[in-house]
C-alpha cells in the first residue's frame, strides 16, 4: 500500500565526527555548510554506546536497539562453512532497520553503505552496500563488484561508474592532506599515505553514488554513511597539531593536516548534498561517537581486536534540520538510539515499544505525545528484508557445524582456523556483555562474561566482569575475581617476559597493562564499599600514571565528597574538567563542592554548564534549586525543582522543597498542599532520628525517650545497621514510628522516603573528649592525639551541619545534653513538643537523676 | 596516482567555494581537485571527460610525431 509522503528525509553519517573539532573549523569559517545547516536546525551531542565499535553502533542507529536484540556484535563472524571469517552481513540483523519499516509503510528509500548492508537488502528503492567502494584491484583491471552490493541488481553496471580508484586520487587532490606530497617522493609511496587515498577515495565513491541516486531516483527516505573521517582520524590523529613530543618531527610535518582537510572535504560534500534537496526535506547529520583530538588521545593502541577504538570519545555529533524542527538551539541528553524513535515520529508513525531508545521531542518546534506500538516485529507487509532462509545467528550456525563435526558428518576444521574462530565468538560476545552493561543489563550480562572468562582466562574479559560485580553491588564476588585476575596477571606477565620475541597474538591482553588495572579495580571496590580511607590512596597512585583518565579524577573527586573534604574534591573535579570540559558529571561534581563550601553563586554556575551537556538528570535540576534557594532566588528555584519532579516524579525531596518555597517563601499555600499531598501518598512514615558526633551520649538519651514511653527496640546489631544504611535500608521499615540512632557520616545515606524528625544530640568539646581520650586507656594521652581527636570532633559537627542545612523541610532539635542534665523539666517539654507526644515525665525524671 | 607537474594556481583552488556553474567559472584540468570529488557523479564524470580527452590529445600527438618522424 503506498501512502502519501509529506516530506523527505535525509539521513547523513559521518563515522567519528566530533565538535570537538567541528567548532574551532566553523569559527575559522572553514565549515560553512554545517554551519548553516545548525542555523536552520538543531544540534548537540549525541552519546554513544558501549563499546564503540561502528558495526554495532550504526545498526542501533538504524534500529533504536541494542547489540543484543539487534545482533550485530563485533566487525566479523563466520563464514556459512564456518571454517573462516568474514566482514559482519545484513543477513545477522535480527530485527528491522528503519528502512524496513519505512517499507512497509510504503515510503521509497536509498540506503548508501550503511555498516552493515552487504549483501543489499531488497527495498522499494535502491541499497548500495559498504562493499561497494572498496578497491580490489589494481587501476585499470576489472574491478568488479561482490554478489549483492547494489539492488535492484539492474542499476549495478550504472553505479560501477561512480566509484573513484585510490590511483586515480591526483597530486591536486592529495594536496590539502599532505602539502609535502608535491616535492616528496618518498612521501607519495609511504604506506600511511596510501591509506589517506584510499580514504579519500572510498568517500568520493560513496559521495558520487549518494548523488546520483539523489538526482536521479524518487525516494522519500535516504541514509547515506561516510566512514572517511573516522579513517583519517586513526591514520593521522596522532599528527594533528600540537604535536606531542614523542610524535617525529618529519611525520608530523607530513600528516598534521590529514584530519582537518578530511572534515573540511566532508563539508565541501555536505554543501553539494544540501544543494540538492529542498527546504521541505529533514536532514539529520551524525556520528556514532567521537574521536579523542587532544590530550585525551591515548599514547598507544592496544594490540588487540577492535583494540583502536581507545581514541574513540564518547560523544558524537547530532544536526537536525527541517520543517517542524526549531532553529538554531542547542539540544541535549540525545543518544544514537534516539534516531530511529525520533525519525519514525517525524514520519507520522508509530513507535515500537520493544525501541530502547526515545523521540527526541527536544528538536520539534510543537511537539506531541508519539503514538506507540508494541513491536514493529509483528507488524506484517513487505519489509524489504532479506528471505527468512537467508538471515540466521552465523554464530549459531557455526556452532551447528561443529555439532556436524562432532558427529562426523562433516569433516573437521584444522585447529588454527576452529580456534580463530571461537576465539571470534568469544570477543563478539563480549562486546554484546558490554553493551548489556551499558544498557543497565546486568546479570545477563554477567552470566555471559563469568562464561567466557572462565572458558578462555582472558583478562580484559575478567576485568569487565569485575567491573559488572561492582555495578550490581555483588562486591565479594569482584574480590573474588580481583584475586583471580591477580594469578592470570602475574602467569601472563611470566608468559611474556620468557617470549623473547613481541607477542602478535591479536587477542593479547595489554589494554590495561600500563593504567594499573588493578589497582584501580581494588580502588573502586573500596570506594563502592564506602571505604573511601582505602580507596584514596589507591586510586591517587593509579593517578600518578594516568593523569588523563577522567574517570579516574571523579573517583577521587567522589572521594573527598565522601569525606566531606570539599576543597579536596573541588581540585579534582578541575583536573577532571581540565581532561574534558564537556564531563557532565564533572560540571556537577565541582558544582556540589561548590555548594557545600557556600559558593552558591559559583555552584550555579557548574550546574547550568552540566545541565547543558545533559538536561535530563534530576540531581543537577536539585542542587541547582537548592544553590538557588540559598541565593533567595525561589522562582527560580521552584523551576528547577519542578523539572526534577517530572523527570522523577517520586523525588520526594523535591516536593519537599516545593512545600516549604511554597509555604514560607512565596505565600502560595494552594501549590504546597499539591506538594503536600504528593508526599502524604508517597511517604512511607515518620521515624525519629538520633545522632551526634561519636561517643555522644546517644545511649542515655535513646534510654531517656524509651523511660518517656517512646517505643525503642534497643538492640546494638540494629545500630550496626545503621552503619551500613549505604548497602540496605530495608530495616528501616521495621522502626517506622520508631526512634533509630544514625551516625553523624550516614545522614546523607538516609532514603527520601521517610519523613524524619532529627534529634541532634550537640555536646561541647570539653564533653566529648574525655570520652573518647578514655578509650585510648591513656590517663595523660600525648598532645598531638588530642589535637587529632579535636580536628576530627570538629568534623563530625560540621557533617551534621551541613546535611541540616540541606535538609528541605526537615524538623530539627539540637538538644545539649548538659542543659538537659541541668534543667530536665524545660528540655523534656521541649522534647515533648517537638516529638508530639506526652512524656512519662516521672519515669524520665527519675532516669536523668539516676546517671 | 596521476603523475605530472600541478600548476601553483591549482594548488589554492583546492579550498575554493564551489561554484556549481562549472561551465562558466570552473577550469576543469586532468589534474582534477577537490572540489570535482565534492560535486559527486556529476563532477567525476566531467573529470573522467577531461582525462579520456587529454589522453587522446597524447595518444594523437604522438601518432602524429611518429608520422612526422617517418616522413
Amino acid at each position: 500500500m503506498s501512502k502519501k509522503i509529506k516530506n523527505k528525509i535525509l539521513v547523513i553519517g559521518w563515522d567519528a565526527a566530533d565538535w570537538k573539532i567541528i567548532m574551532p573549523l566553523i569559527e575559522q569559517g572553514k565549515m560553512p555548510a554545517i554551519e548553516s545547516l545548525m542555523k536552520r536546525g538543531v544540534h548537540g551531542r549525541l552519546q554513544t554506546l558501549d563499546p564503540p565499535l561502528s558495526p554495532m553502533l550504526w545498526t542501533s542507529i538504524a534500529t533504536g536497539v541494542r547489540a543484543d536484540k539487534h545482533g550485530i556484535g563485533g566487525f566479523v563472524e563466520p563464514t556459512p562453512n564456518g571454517e573462516g571469517l568474514r566482514p559482519v552481513t545484513t543477513t545477522s540483523r535480527k530485527v528491522k532497520a528503519i528502512w524496513n519499516i519505512l517499507n512497509q509503510e510504503g515510503w521509497k528509500s536509498n540506503v548508501v553503505a550503511w555498516w552493515p548492508s552487504n549483501p543489499a537488502e531488497p527495498i522499494n528503492g535502491v541499497m548500495v552496500s559498504n562493499l561497494y567502494q572498496v578497491a580490489t584491484k589494481a587501476l585499470g583491471e576489472d574491478w568488479e563488484m561482490p554478489n549483492g552490493t547494489v539492488h535492484p541488481e539492474s542499476l549495478s553496471e550504472t553505479m560501477k561508474e561512480f566509484r573513484v580508484h585510490p590511483h586515480e586520487i591526483s597530486l591536486a587532490m592529495a594536496h590539502p592532506f599532505m602539502p609535502n606530497i608535491v616535492d616528496n617522493l618518498e612521501l607519495r609511496k609511504a604506506n600511511k599515505t596510501l591509506s589517506v587515498l584510499k580514504t579519500l577515495s572510498n568517500a568520493a565513491t560513496i559521495h558520487s553514488a549518494s548523488t546520483y541516486l539523489m538526482a536521479e531516483t524518487e525516494w522519500d527516505f535516504m541514509a547515506v554513511y561516510h566512514d572517511a573521517i573516522d579513517h583519517f582520524c586513526h591514520i593521522a590523529m596522532r599528527y594533528f597539531p600540537p604535536r606531542r613530543p614523542e610524535i617525529p618531527l618529519e611525520d608530523f610535518e607530513n600528516y598534521k593536516d590529514v584530519v582537518e582537510a578530511g572534515y573540511r572535504f566532508h563539508d565541501m560534500m555536505l554543501d553539494r548534498t544540501l544543494s540538492m534537496i529542498d527546504e521541505n526535506t529533514t536532514v539529520i547529520l551524525l556520528s556514532d561517537h567521537g574521536f579523542h583530538s587532544d590530550h585525551q588521545r591515548p599514547l598507544y593502541i592496544p594490540q588487540e581486536p577492535s583494540g583502536p577504538a581507545v581514541e574513540h570519545s564518547p560523544y558524537g555529533i547530532f544536526v537536525m534540520a527541517g520543517p517542524g524542527i526549531k532553529q538554531g538551539e542547542q539540544i541535549s541528553g540525545a543518544s544514537i538510539i534516539d534516531i530511529t524513535p525520533t525519525i519514525l515520529y517525524h514520519a507520522g508513525l508509530s513507535v515500537g515499544k520493544d525501541m530502547e531508545g526515545k523521540v527526541l521531542y527536544q528538536c520539534f518546534s510543537t511537539p506531541s505525545p508519539a503514538h506507540m506500538i508494541e513491536s514493529w516485529e509483528n507488524v506484517e507487509g513487505n519489509s524489504g528484508q532479506h528471505d527468512t532462509l537467508m538471515r540466521e545467528d552465523p554464530w549459531a550456525a557455526q556452532e551447528a557445524l561443529q555439532q556436524l563435526v562432532e558427529l562426523g558428518y562433516i569433516e573437521a576444521m584444522e585447529d588454527d582456523k576452529l580456534l580463530q574462530v571461537e576465539k571470534s565468538k568469544r570477543e563478539n560476545e563480549y562486546y554484546i556483555a558490554r553493551n548489556m552493561i551499558n544498557g543497565g543489563r546486568l546479570k545477563p550480562a554477567i552470566e555471559i562474561l563469568e562464561r567466557i572468562f572462565e572458558e578462555s582466562n582472558v583478562l580484559r574479559y575478567g576485568q569487565r566482569l569485575a567491573f559488572a560485580y561492582l555495578s550490581k553491588k555483588m562486591y565479594l564476588k569482584c574480590q573474588e575475581v580481583i584475586e583471580k585476575l591477580k594469578v592470570v596477571d602475574l602467569e601472563e606477565r611470566t608468559k611474556r617476559k620468557q617470549e623473547t620475541e613481541q607477542s602478535l597474538d591479536p587477542f593479547g591482553n595489554n589494554e590495561f597493562e600500563e593504567p594499573m588495572y588493578l589497582e584501580y579495580l581494588e580502588g573502586l571496590l573500596n570506594l563502592a564499599m564506602n571505604r573511601p580511607r582505602k580507596a584514596l590512596p589507591l586510586l591517587e597512585n593509579v593517578q600518578k600514571k594516568n593523569p588523563n583518565n577522567l574517570q579516574l579524577a571523579t573517583s577521587i573527586a567522589q572521594i573527598h565528597t565522601l569525606r566531606k573534604n570539599f576543597k579536596a574534591a573541588e581540585n579534582q573535579y578541575i583536573t577532571a574538567l581540565a581532561i574534558d570540559d564537556r564531563s557532565t558529571a564533572a560540571h556537577y561534581g565541582l558544582g556540589l563542592s561548590f555548594l557545600r563550601q557556600s559558593k552558591f553563586n559559583e555552584a550555579v554556575d557548574e550546574f547550568l554548564l552540566a545541565l547543558e551537556q545533559d538536561f535530563f538528570q534530576p540531581n543537577i535540576h536539585y542542587h541547582l534549586g537548592e544553590a538557588l534557594v540559598k541565593l533567595d532566588l525561589f522562582e527560580d528555584a521552584v523551576s528547577a525543582f519542578q523539572v526534577c519532579t517530572r523527570l522523577t516524579p517520586g523525588m520526594t525531596k523535591a516536593h519537599k522543597w516545593l512545600v516549604e518555597i511554597y509555604q514560607n517563601k512565596l505565600n502560595k499555600p494552594e501549590l504546597a498542599e499539591q506538594n503536600l499531598a504528593f508526599l502524604k501518598s508517597n511517604i512511607k512514615g515518620d521515624i525519629i532520628v538520633c545522632t551526634g558526633v561519636d561517643n555522644c551520649e546517644y545511649e542515655q538519651l535513646l534510654q531517656l525517650l524509651k523511660a518517656g514511653g517512646l517505643k525503642i527496640e534497643y538492640d546494638h546489631d540494629e545500630f550496626n545497621e545503621a552503619a551500613k544504611i549505604l548497602f540496605t535500608n530495608d530495616w528501616l521499615e521495621n522502626n517506622i514510628g520508631k526512634v533509630v540512632y544514625i551516625p553523624s557520616r550516614n545522614l546523607s545515606d538516609l532514603p527520601v522516603n521517610y519523613n524524619y524528625k532529627v534529634i541532634y544530640l550537640d555536646q561541647t568539646l570539653d564533653e566529648i573528649l574525655p570520652v573518647r581520650t578514655s578509650k585510648l586507656k591513656k590517663s595523660i594521652p600525648e598532645k598531638s592525639i588530642v589535637v587529632k581527636m579535636l580536628k576530627t570532633i570538629e568534623k563530625e559537627k560540621y557533617i551534621i551541619d551541613l546535611w541540616i542545612e540541606s535538609q528541605p523541610n526537615q524538623q530539627v532539635l539540637i538538644l545539649n545534653w548538659n542543659e538537659l542534665l541541668d534543667s530536665d523539666v524545660e528540655q523534656i517539654s521541649i522534647l515533648s513538643e517537638f516529638l508530639n507526644c506526652d512524656f512519662d515525665l516521672e519515669k524520665m525524671k527519675k532516669y536523668l537523676h539516676n546517671l | 596516482m596521476l603523475n605530472g607537474r600541478i600548476s601553483p594556481q591549482l594548488l589554492i583552488l583546492h579550498f575554493i567555494e564551489i561554484e556549481f556553474n562549472m561551465e562558466k567559472e570552473y577550469q576543469i584540468t586532468s589534474q582534477g581537485s577537490l572540489g570535482l570529488l565534492a560535486l559527486g557523479h556529476v563532477g567525476i564524470r566531467k573529470w573522467r571527460e577531461v582525462v579520456e580527452k587529454e589522453k587522446l590529445e597524447i595518444r594523437n600527438s604522438s601518432k602524429e610525431n611518429v608520422k612526422k618522424n617517418k616522413k
